[in-house]
């Protein structure tokens, strides 16, 4: 169990290093696709990777528990970080609010007119380039002008759907 | 195995006091009763794992961890995954996620396609695009990050530092800027 959690830690070190590589050499439009193949590739890694680990500890009781026991350790470790980490990474490359704060600290005075503001923010530039990027990662189609759902994206819609509607969230976006 | 166990226990009572509540008469502050759901329940865990015997008497010695406070560790931490990782963020998501409402308005379109200027109009169920940005103006304005200066937008002292550390951030993921992606 105890072997699952270092090597858990481990996958999540190599992981992160192949996010930071990911996140400065990358295309943008490319970042999304290539984070989750690194994480899924981190996930398969750790389970054929444990018992050479669990080997090397063995001795001292820290292998405890068995293969299944240890990379359940490991797994529950490596996607818990994940958890953790990637919100905070989505909040720093997309958030709406993170963006406008940084943009108003960019200028001379640290000010603009609202209208200004919503023209930047509230555009049509804004929600094109999100079509694109959900079609380009696989949650919509897009057929000349108009969008639809992939399987993948009607999947989701329909889980998080539902999830509004049990905890009566209304609307919200 | 004791950690596992007792981190699921207390993230399905996390859940279903969500659930309860938000079932309930609470609309506003959901976020803020998450957490201090998350707080409440994370002592009773630690002490549900301090006065229990290590195989809840029913677990095999083989799925006994050697080391008791890096089992009530890894418990602990497995909840706060379940808590700031997963309902928190299946919350935020749910009633936030821009993307995600673009799809659920795609969803519920009568021919389930469309276009860009038709999401400006329809987004959040017939709100439309410029609600979204006054809602998150509003969200910014309480949080102390800007004020209002007549028709201007004014980045405050809090907002100034905020925006120091995100733009440091972004420099080192290399997050372009807004004009730039959108060209």
């Amino acid at each position: 169990m105890i072997v699952g959690l270092l090597v858990g830690l481990f996958w999540f070190a190599v992981f992160f290093i192949g996010h930071v590589a990911v996140i400065r050499m990358a295309r943008p439009e490319a970042k999304p696709k290539l984070n989750q193949r690194l994480f899924v590739g981190g996930a398969i890694g750790l389970a054929v990777t444990f018992t050479i680990f669990s080997r090397m500890a063995d001795a001292d009781g820290l292998g405890r528990g068995g293969w299944w026991m240890g990379v359940s350790w490991g797994e529950l470790t490596y996607v818990g970080l994940f958890c953790l980490y990637m919100p905070f990474y989505y909040v720093v490359v997309a958030s709406l609010s993170v963006r406008t704060v940084v943009m108003l600290a960019s200028l001379p005075r640290h000010r603009l007119p609202l209208q200004a503001l919503r023209a930047e923010f509230a555009s049509y530039a804004l929600v094109d380039q999100r079509l694109r990027t959900m079609a380009a990662n696989g949650f919509l189609i897009k057929d000349g002008e108009r969008y639809s759902l992939s399987v993948k994206g009607r999947f989701v819609s329909l889980v998080f759907a539902w999830l509004k509607r049990f905890w009566k969230l209304g609307a919200g976006g | 195995m004791k950690a596992i166990l007792l981190a699921l226990v207390f993230a399905t009572l996390l859940l279903a006091a969500v659930s309860i509540v938000f079932n309930g008469s609470l609309t506003e502050k959901r976020g803020g009763f998450l957490l201090r759901a998350s707080a409440f329940l994370l002592p009773f865990l630690i002490l549900a794992h301090l006065f229990t015997r290590a195989d809840l008497g029913v677990l095999p010695a083989s799925l006994v961890t050697p080391v008791s406070p890096i089992d009530l560790a890894f418990s602990v931490f497995l909840f706060v995954v379940a808590s700031l990782g997963g309902v928190a963020q299946l919350y935020n998501l749910a009633d936030r996620g821009f993307s995600l409402r673009i799809l659920i308005d795609i969803l519920e379109a009568p021919d389930q396609t469309l276009t860009a200027a038709e999401v400006m109009v329809v987004y959040s169920a017939g709100r439309g695009i410029a609600w979204m940005y006054e809602k998150r103006v509003t969200g910014m304005l309480s949080a102390g990050l800007i004020e209002l200066a007549g028709d201007e937008v004014v980045l405050t002292a809090k907002g100034y530092s905020v925006a120091e550390v995100f733009a440091n951030l972004q420099d080192f993921a290399r997050v372009l800027p807004l004009k730039a992606t959108l060209r």
